[in-house]
């Protein structure tokens, strides 16, 4: 897990925004936005979900700076952020559409490209609704933002054990889900 | 558009996706925005003036808000009708019986008997 809090320039930034100063805290939250947004957006496929839990997820940081160790922050946002996300598709009706596949821009150089990136974000955020929770939560901590699968036992709170077997099962069904999309294509 | 993509090249292709900085820029700002609010002195001033002027509002209406009082039970009292009077013949006036008077020795007080209807009810009445 990258942990930009734990170099001088991010644990500077701690210090200053527990300080109180805003501007430090601005610079905190450009560190870590990438890993709280697409993460929310990955499980719950909606961008403006995801940029409200985004804001939540920071007004806690925020509440919390004088509580964290900047060694585990990453791993404590990523927590509250699966949280949030559990709670907030708890709170959502299932049959809530999800808009996830049109609202990421393509930075695909031509018309063919960019059908293509579209239709695979199609593919992926389907592919993430079959799954279960737990599973969702594992595949895309471990193969979308590439956690290894310690810490993504960390920060689901389970075991390693458990993760591998989230994984796998997810990976399987990510994969049939594809195969069967393509194969009713053709 | 012939090239069909594997479900590890979507989940590859994802991991390297990249989203507008406009959108993380929406979400910076919305919390900083948030922040500013509850960290703004002057709003929490008035939040709590605001508190307060309910507060003192509430107590001086107190004691100007009497408790409303339950309707008096309606009584409903029942005066008993008077038997009727049984009828009576009107008592034909008593008669006046002079007494004969006694050689007075003296002054001697009269005494009148008046005899009413009823036989057992005899009135003297004494005069001086």
């Amino acid at each position: 897990m990258s942990m930009p809090a734990d170099t001088p320039a991010g644990r500077s930034a701690l210090d200053a925004a527990r300080a109180g100063d805003l501007a430090a805290f601005d610079v905190l939250m450009r560190q870590y936005e990438r890993l709280v947004l697409v993460t929310a957006l990955r499980l719950t496929g909606s961008l403006a979900d995801a940029q409200d839990i985004s804001q939540d997820v920071f007004l806690k940081l925020y509440r919390n700076l004088s509580k964290l160790d900047p060694a585990t922050l990453s791993s404590w946002l990523y927590r509250v952020t699966v949280n949030a996300c559990h709670d907030q598709r708890r709170r959502r009706r299932p049959e809530d559409p999800v808009d996830y596949a049109e609202q990421l821009p393509s930075g695909a150089p031509d018309a063919q490209q960019s059908l293509t990136d579209a239709e695979r974000r199609r593919v992926l955020t389907l592919s993430l609704r079959m799954l279960s929770e737990k599973e969702r939560a594992a595949l895309v901590l471990r193969d979308l933002e590439g956690l290894s699968t310690g810490e993504v036992a960390q920060v689901l709170g389970s075991t390693e054990a458990t993760v591998r077997s989230q994984v796998s099962k997810a990976r399987v069904k990510v994969k049939d889900f594809v195969e069967r999309y393509f194969r009713s294509r053709t | 558009m012939n090239h069909q993509p594997d479900w590890q090249e979507i989940l590859r292709a994802a991991h390297e996706e990249r989203l507008d900085d406009a959108h993380y820029t929406v979400v910076r700002a919305r919390v900083l925005a948030e922040i500013e609010r509850s960290r703004s002195p002057w709003r929490r001033l008035a939040w709590v003036s605001g508190v307060g002027a309910i507060a003192a509002a509430l107590l001086l209406a107190i004691p100007w808000r009497r408790p409303e009082l339950p309707p008096l039970p309606t009584v409903a009292a029942v005066i008993p009708e008077a038997p009727a009077a049984p009828l009576r013949v009107p008592e034909p006036p008593a008669r006046v019986r002079a007494i004969s008077e006694a050689p007075r020795h003296g002054r001697q007080p009269l005494t009148i008997k008046l005899q009413t209807s009823d036989p057992n009810v005899v009135i003297y009445w004494i005069a001086d």
